[in-house]
């Protein structure tokens, strides 16, 4: 390599930067330095990758794959519930994952046009239930009541809690007609690593539970489930999240 | 020594002088002619000696003044003590520690101011410990001397003046263990025996500058902290080590070595070795200050490359 070459590759990207992009998906030439001498810092890759996430879109979907019949998708995730644990019961929870997964559907438009508005929580029939807030999601699951009713307006969403003790995750097959399910699994205590504002690393206690999303993949595309899971988990991490609940 | 009958001391001036660095003071007259014994001037006997007595059932401690001696001894070191357990099978265990005077700063001149830990790292065998503080002196060498293997313990000749709090009661340290003596964010800095202080005074001076440094202070190069090494480089993304060896396979060059293999992901930048230039060290005190890494060279090496 001549010294022309080297002085002029003397501000490549460091293996951290690098590795960094690569996690992120960022096209590391594409992204303009900030830091001294122009070289690329943390920040500029960060920024980078959200402008990229802001320029897909709801409206980008991939088409749904070819499937043969019968056949579900599952992604799944898994949910911080801390914050919620001191506020809410079970069934407060679900109640919080019912609006978000509702308010995650909305939010992807034309991929999930017949999504409908009701949901099925455990048998449980919420109209309307794009639109209830939290509480009101609670209120409703408390009451019970009517059974889920004709095939011809049965809802296309469903949630499905009952999860025994030691039991992760339960993989719920779509039942007839239904677009995506959401199951929940029991919430467990387990250490994890936390990262301090000065970015020193601690060991730390969360309330975790596993949350699946099963998709008809004929009428709902990978991304869209994927999306609407990561969406709900999101949603669910949010302090707002538990508004309502501990009154 | 008052805990364990088994503990003897020998070397040169160690029992009626107190040692000529004033380490052993106080020592002869506490346990008697017996446990504590002034050698004659030949570091081989000194070492066979030792060797023998660890082997038949003593658990000693030999000083060797000034570790550039430690050439005159070196095979005893090398093929005997640091091969003995192995080259027995395990029969034969070596629970000994070779203290000396190591590195420069008080301008003894070429022959008596090397240091010369990174010869004892490239040994199999050996353990090599360098404290940096009153505390680490008194809990590195009590973990030294409960160890069963053989102990290079150096003690860096600069810092002998050094005043500092220690604790009341028994201290134990733990050998293989490095010591975070500064907290930071922005650069790892890695360094040993005299540079520690040195160290801490060049982060002094950068955070002034907004640069956040975390220091470690190694302590123990056989067996390494790696762990600890390799945390800070992962936090900050950037390596900087403070040798006072000559540039040449310095200690910091292998711990460098093991950063690139395994944390290559973490680094923002080149990794960087402060050291002494490859030379002998010069007696006149203006040289010797100029060779050896200070704090202000230190600090200037960091702030350079951060802003690069």
């Amino acid at each position: 390599m001549s010294a022309a070459t080297i002085q002029r590759r003397r501000h490549v990207h460091s293996p951290r930067m690098r590795k960094l992009a690569r996690d992120a998906g960022v096209d590391l030439d594409a992204v303009r330095g900030s830091g001294p001498s122009g070289r690329v810092v943390r920040e500029d890759i960060l920024r980078a990758a959200s402008t990229q996430d802001a320029a897909a879109g709801p409206d980008h979907v991939a088409p749904p794959a070819a499937v043969a019949a019968g056949a579900f998708g599952v992604v799944v995730g898994e949910v911080d519930v801390t914050h919620l644990r001191a506020l809410a019961s079970r069934a407060g929870l679900i109640a919080v994952i019912a609006a978000e997964t509702m308010r995650a559907l909305r939010r992807q438009g034309a991929a999930t046009t017949d999504v409908g508005e009701s949901l099925d929580v455990d048998g449980i029939l919420v109209e309307h239930a794009a639109d209830l807030t939290v509480p009101a999601m609670l209120r409703r699951i408390a009451e019970g009541g009517r059974a889920t009713s004709s095939p011809d307006d049965a809802p296309r969403v469903a949630i499905k809690s009952r999860a025994g003790d030691g039991l992760l995750l339960h993989l719920h097959p779509l039942d007839a007609d239904r677009l995506l399910t959401v199951g929940v699994g029991a919430v467990v205590e387990r250490p994890v690593v936390a990262c301090l504002p000065d970015r020193e690393h601690v060991i730390a206690v969360a309330a975790l539970a596993n949350v699946s999303v099963t998709y008809d993949p004929a009428r709902i595309s990978a991304a869209v489930a994927e999306t609407v899971l990561g969406q709900v988990i999101a949603g669910v991490r949010e302090p707002a999240a538990a508004r309502g609940l501990a009154d | 020594m008052a805990r364990d009958d088994r503990v003897v001391l020998i070397g040169e001036d160690v029992a009626g002088s107190g040692g000529v660095f004033k380490t052993t003071v106080g020592l002869l007259d506490q346990f008697g002619p017996k446990r504590v014994i002034d050698t004659p001037i030949s570091e081989q006997a000194i070492l066979g000696a030792v060797m023998g007595a660890a082997m038949t059932g003593l658990r000693p401690v030999a000083e060797i003044m000034f570790s550039d001696f430690f050439a005159v001894c070196w095979d005893l070191v090398v093929n005997q003590m640091a091969k003995t357990r192995y080259m027995t099978n395990g029969q034969v265990a070596l629970p000994l520690v070779v203290k000396s005077g190591n590195g420069g700063g008080l301008r003894f001149g070429a022959q008596h101011s090397q240091a010369i830990e990174n010869w004892a790292m490239a040994v199999p065998g050996l353990k090599v410990v360098t404290p940096s503080t009153p505390e680490d002196v008194i809990g590195l060498m009590a973990a030294a001397v409960r160890d069963d293997d053989p102990v290079l313990f150096f003690e860096a000749k600069g810092l002998y003046p050094t005043k500092g709090e220690v604790p009341a009661g028994e201290i134990v340290d733990t050998l293989g263990t490095a010591k975070v003596r500064r907290a930071g964010t922005d650069a790892t800095v890695l360094a040993l025996g005299l540079m520690v202080p040195r160290a801490m005074q060049a982060a002094d001076h950068l955070a002034g500058q907004g640069i956040s440094v975390e220091v470690i202070d190694v302590r123990s190069l056989v067996p390494l902290d790696t762990a600890t090494i390799l945390g800070s480089v992962a936090k900050t993304g950037r390596l900087f080590t403070v040798e006072e060896n000559p540039r040449l396979l310095g200690w910091g060059a292998e711990i460098v070595s093991i950063v690139a293999e395994e944390s290559f992901w973490d680094l923002d930048a080149p990794i960087e070795r402060i050291t002494t230039p490859h030379i002998p060290l010069p007696s006149a005190d203006s040289l010797e200050d100029l060779v050896l890494p200070s704090a202000d060279s230190i600090a200037q090496t960091v702030e350079k490359a951060l802003q690069a």
